[in-house]
């Protein structure tokens, strides 16, 4: 499959509608691939109903259907924080000319405890939820034990905040565009749960992407895409540190398009928490397990680096509105595949990499795009 | 204890309670381990409304099969110490148990912790079961602990004849609670008696200047379990463990205590003490929250059962877990020597207190509401 249009808001804490940024994102995507909704023959969204979203709009695919004026298959595909690449993936092997993948989500509506409440539901009720297990508190056990095991220090996931605000500081989707964070901000920041602190979580944030799939050819295409999932809790998995389900993605990912993690020369990761951009690296492969705090202390993966990771500004930086993000990484992936970033364009890249979480790993998609003839 | 559900033949393990391998379908056994070391910790700042007070700890337990668990606590460990709970044979220990699924295990865990001496005689069980309703609206005792709770007592040695569930409904017909509740097919299916209370024999009795009719029932057992459902009450506040005892007299004495509001909250007291000691199993399971006891609250979803020896030192308890105000008539029945309400002379044990708290919505009461 190809990708002939990409488009997304803002991510903001500007108080929006979904469907107002779901139109716009779209909108984007149909102008960048020169198509109007004549063209589109299906869509499949995807989108998380939250307490905290004043809207509750559960039956979203008829939103879209008044939205967009057209009556078609509309197919729902909600996966929490790995919505965007869940509805990539679906809408890979639905087989339509020409879908419109969209992602719209509004997180920022309401008080910290409230949101980090609303999110905790990914986790397991009984055994998690119940104990107070919120996803800062799930990543930092997870932080900590790769730090026992592998030496990762508190300053290598600084690093990473650093490396992720100086992109998003060149990023005008982001809320840190032209802002500048500096290390002693980051080291300084409040502690969340310990070992991360405040920047080494991702920000609550509103927004809306879209993709338009189609099987004309255009110049960037799909060249693999892989899915896997992993039990709900991460202390039921035999290994905390190693994410079985972004091997397990990759692997099927890679094997389709015939490349292996060498081949790579961009990448956007789930770096939720700074932690996970390590894991993404040790898991995509990137390097060998436990060598992932080497890359970002030799700025292997800065934006001048061999393999820039993350040149949106990440999770981190450009935030997290949940199901948006999946897709808002294969914008970044195809703006630079194309050579459109501007000040933050990087240089040589050919194959691109999506890696997108749901949940504490539980459901995690793999993409690898390719710029045609490039 | 932490608790997963294992196919021996597979060797494949599950943190939910299932019955048959989905592989070789064979049968289900529980793997239980009990001696729990801590392997990480985290300390979290950031509070919800689920989990206000903050910091709070995270500990990640192993077991001697491996098997791992989170746990909630205030205190400090580190990686590498011991987790216990500690069992209490004080009077007035509360145990707090979250339930992992299995209504059994932490029926007994509760039991276990407070040092409950389960006797071989006569034990009459008194669920709430005041209403007509089924045990999802969280009026009535949820028949799913009930169960937990008949399997320990057979186990520990109670004769199935010896067990009686009594209760007298308020609201409606008896049988038709009884039904509805889940009580009929349990007491069926375990062969207990199912006794409606309002039909027994009541014998006059008379304690601190109040008069009152008292069933029988209580009078001929060896053990007492009380076993009310933790809720909000809008007359009184909460309704919990002296509250649940007050349907053991006769509707007319009923009605004399509901008259006056200054009398029932120390008729409470009175008849608590008139009962004497008893054993008080509160089920938070579900539990209740707002304008309680009946269809005015919603259900609170605690998913944790309370035990003790002293009723006023549970409904205490209770009401701190839900950061609600204390109830008058739980003070009173403190004054008059039933237990202590006093949270400093309480020993909680299990779970901890402030690791369990939440704020569960208070009953505001109506004038527009009445109790009948």
């Amino acid at each position: 499959m190809y990708i002939k249009g990409v488009g997304m808001t803002k991510f903001s804490v500007e108080d929006r509608t979904t469907w107002e940024m779901a139109y716009e994102a779209a909108y984007e995507a149909l102008d960048d691939a020169d198509m109007s909704f004549h063209d589109i023959d299906s869509v499949v969204v995807s989108t998380v109903d939250t307490v905290v979203n004043p809207e509750r709009q559960r039956q979203y695919q008829a939103v879209i259907a008044s939205l967009f004026k057209k009556r078609m298959p509309i197919i729902r595909v909600p996966a929490v924080c790995g919505g965007g690449g869940v509805a990539l993936y679906t809408a890979c092997r639905l087989g339509y000319n020409n879908t419109l993948v969209l992602a719209t989500d509004k997180i920022a509506t309401n008080t910290t405890g409230v949101i980090v409440n609303e999110i905790m539901n990914a986790t397991d009720k009984v055994w998690e939820q119940e104990e107070g297990v919120n996803f800062p508190a799930e990543n930092a056990l997870i932080a900590q034990e790769h730090m026992l095991k592998y030496g990762t220090t508190s300053d290598d996931l600084a690093l990473i905040s650093l490396k992720n605000h100086e992109n998003a500081f060149l990023n005008p989707k982001t809320p840190f565009y032209k802002k500048k964070v500096t290390l002693d901000e980051i080291k300084k920041s409040p502690m969340i749960a310990f070992p991360l602190r405040l920047f080494d979580c991702t920000i609550n944030v509103n927004g809306a992407s879209a993709v338009i799939l189609s099987k004309d050819k255009s110049d960037i295409k799909i060249k693999g895409s892989g899915m896997s999932v992993d039990y709900l809790a991460p202390f039921e998995r035999e290994d905390t540190s190693t994410w079985r389900a972004t091997k397990l993605a990759s692997e099927h990912a890679y094997k389709e398009a015939s490349l292996d993690a060498k081949n790579i020369d961009i990448a956007e990761v789930h770096d939720a928490f700074t932690i996970l951009e390590i894991l993404a690296y040790e898991d995509l492969g990137f390097c060998r397990k436990g060598d992932g705090a080497a890359l970002i202390r030799k700025g292997v993966t800065k934006l001048d680096g061999r393999l820039p990771v993350n040149t949106s500004g990440g999770l981190k930086a450009r935030g997290h509105p949940i199901s948006p993000t999946g897709l808002a990484m294969i914008y970044e992936l195809v703006k630079q595949l194309r050579h459109e970033c501007g000040d933050r364009q990087v240089s040589h890249a050919k194959y691109g990499l999506a890696q997108n979480i749901g949940g504490a790993g539980g459901s995690i998609t793999v993409h690898i795009l390719n710029k045609v003839g490039g | 204890m932490i608790i997963r559900w294992i196919c021996k033949q597979c060797n494949k393990k599950w943190i939910y309670p299932i019955e048959r391998c989905v592989y070789c379908k064979g049968n289900i056994e529980k793997e239980i381990g009990k001696q729990m070391k801590v392997i990480g910790t985290t300390k979290v700042h950031v509070g919800c409304p689920t989990h206000p007070i903050v910091p709070y700890n995270i500990i990640m337990l192993q077991d001697e099969h491996g098997n791992k668990m989170p746990k909630k606590v205030m205190n400090e460990y580190s990686i590498g110490d011991e987790y216990r709970r500690e069992p209490s044979d004080d009077e007035n220990a509360v145990s707090i148990v979250k339930i992992k699924y299995d209504y059994y295990e932490a029926v007994k865990e509760a039991l276990t912790l407070i040092d409950a001496d389960i006797n071989d005689g006569k034990v009459l069980i008194k669920p709430n079961i005041f209403a007509v309703a089924y045990p999802y609206q969280g009026f009535t005792t949820n028949p799913r602990v009930a169960k937990g709770l008949l399997d320990y007592l057979i186990e520990v040695g109670v004769k199935k004849e010896n067990i009686t569930i009594a209760e007298q409904v308020q609201f409606g017909d008896a049988d038709k609670a009884f039904q509805r509740s889940g009580f009929t097919e349990l007491a069926k299916e375990y062969n207990v008696k199912l006794v409606d209370l309002s039909k027994t024999k009541f014998v006059e009795k008379e304690s601190d200047g109040i008069k009152f009719e008292v069933t029988e029932e209580v009078l001929n057992k060896d053990l007492i379990i009380n076993f009310p459902v933790m809720k909000t009450h809008l007359l009184l506040g909460i309704s919990g463990a002296l509250e649940n005892m007050s349907r053991v007299v006769s509707s007319k004495s009923y009605k004399e205590l509901e008259k006056d509001m200054a009398k029932a909250i120390k008729g409470i007291g009175v008849l608590n003490k008139f009962i004497g000691k008893y054993l008080t199993l509160g089920d938070a399971s579900i539990g209740m929250q707002g304008n309680g006891p009946g269809q005015y609250g919603e259900p609170a979803f605690l998913n944790m059962i309370l035990a003790s020896k002293d009723p006023v030192a549970l409904d205490t308890v209770f009401t701190e877990i839900g950061l609600l105000k204390e109830a008058k008539h739980v003070l009173a029945a403190a004054d008059l020597g039933v237990g202590t309400a006093n949270l400093v002379d309480i020993n909680i044990t299990g779970d901890e207190l402030d690791a369990c708290r939440r704020e569960l919505k208070a009953a505001i009461g109506s004038k527009l509401i009445k109790l009948r």
